[in-house]
């Protein structure tokens, strides 16, 4: 059913309504079929997530210019043909070997939701599994996405529209995000991340965190002040350097004041 | 002329682990996609960083329980 829905795909809140099936791009410019560009067990994560056996899709509907896997997120044809039985046997292979969690991931796994779902069906019903993505879903992808995923790890990267549309090149972006966030919060069990970019504290964080300290009391939130200044981020001056600690500790207070409930 | 290679270019095709570090001037080490090999290597430059340390024993300690 979810890959009829490429004849007119509304998978995200850009709404292209293209045709993928026949070969129409829409603005994330991927095609019917899916790709990857790494598969392995990472201990990066949330440490209530790790092992995960993380899965990255190929392309995202997002243009963040700081992008850490621009070349990979931004190119919906990066990587190897996705194959979901074959994917699923690796991924089998790791729990056995010790993963906790199988996360999927991108670039933005919305995109290639018929793919994702299918890699699912196909895992033990006994493994924990993490949907992470950058919360810029539509109702459609949302109701495809209930019940599929015991985790929505989201991002919530921007604390208002004018960032999102100057670093990212999207409009309407807060309202979008918060939806989500509400959505799967209510439907799943929701970590939010937010990386915090140089001089974007004021901007972005503090919006963020208020916002989910008044919405989402109690909510899990990773703080991640290890911004990787690649890939566009060079493009704006004030990205063009790491967090420095006087920023994050300044970050890190905001969010004890409002009683964040912060994850490592 | 030889093409320079992109950062996507060199990145294996998915059956080999990576991961990707980031040293700064100060000294601080950016890991990005760390796997159990990169942590450890991370563990043994720094032994006392309590964030290292934790996703080792995370990952020692981890095991996927099958259903009763």
């Amino acid at each position: 059913m979810a890959r009829a829905l490429l004849a007119d795909c509304r998978f995200c809140a850009h709404d292209c309504g293209v045709n993928r099936l026949v070969g129409e791009r829409g603005l994330c410019h991927a095609g019917a079929a899916a790709r990857f560009f790494s598969a392995q067990t990472e201990v990066s994560d949330e440490l209530e997530l790790i092992p995960t056996f993380a899965v990255a899709l190929s392309g995202c509907d997002l243009r963040c210019d700081f992008c850490i896997t621009g070349a990979s997120s931004w190119n919906p044809r990066a990587g190897a043909g996705f194959d979901a039985g074959a994917m699923a046997a690796k991924a089998k292979a790791a729990l056995l070997n010790g993963a906790r969690t199988i996360m999927v991931l991108g670039g933005e796994p919305t995109i290639h939701l018929p793919a994702a779902l299918e890699f699912v069906s196909l895992l033990p019903e006994t493994a924990k599994l993490v949907w992470k993505t950058n919360a810029h879903g539509s109702a459609q992808a949302r109701e495809l996405l209930d019940g599929m995923f015991d985790v929505w790890l989201a991002d919530f990267k921007f604390g208002n529209d004018a960032c999102a549309r100057r670093l990212a090149k999207i409009p309407d972006y807060v309202r979008v995000v918060e939806e989500n966030l509400r959505w799967a919060n209510d439907h799943s069990e929701l970590i939010v991340r937010h990386l915090l970019m140089p001089g974007h504290v004021e901007c972005c964080w503090a919006p963020v965190a208020e916002w989910l300290a008044g919405n989402l009391p109690g909510v899990k939130v990773n703080l991640r002040p290890g911004f990787w200044p690649t890939w566009h981020a060079a493009r704006h001056s004030e990205l063009r350097q790491p967090v420095l600690k006087p920023e994050s500790e300044r970050a890190i207070a905001l969010a004890r004041a409002l009683n964040l409930n912060l994850i490592p | 002329m030889m093409k320079r290679p992109t950062k996507n270019s060199i990145r294996p095709a998915g059956e080999n682990l990576w991961s990707e570090f980031l040293i700064l001037p100060d000294g601080r080490i950016l890991a990005h996609n760390l796997t159990r090999p990169g942590a450890e290597l991370l563990h043994k430059l720094s032994p006392d960083d309590g964030q290292i340390a934790l996703r080792m024993k995370h990952h020692a300690s981890t095991n996927h329980e099958l259903p009763d």
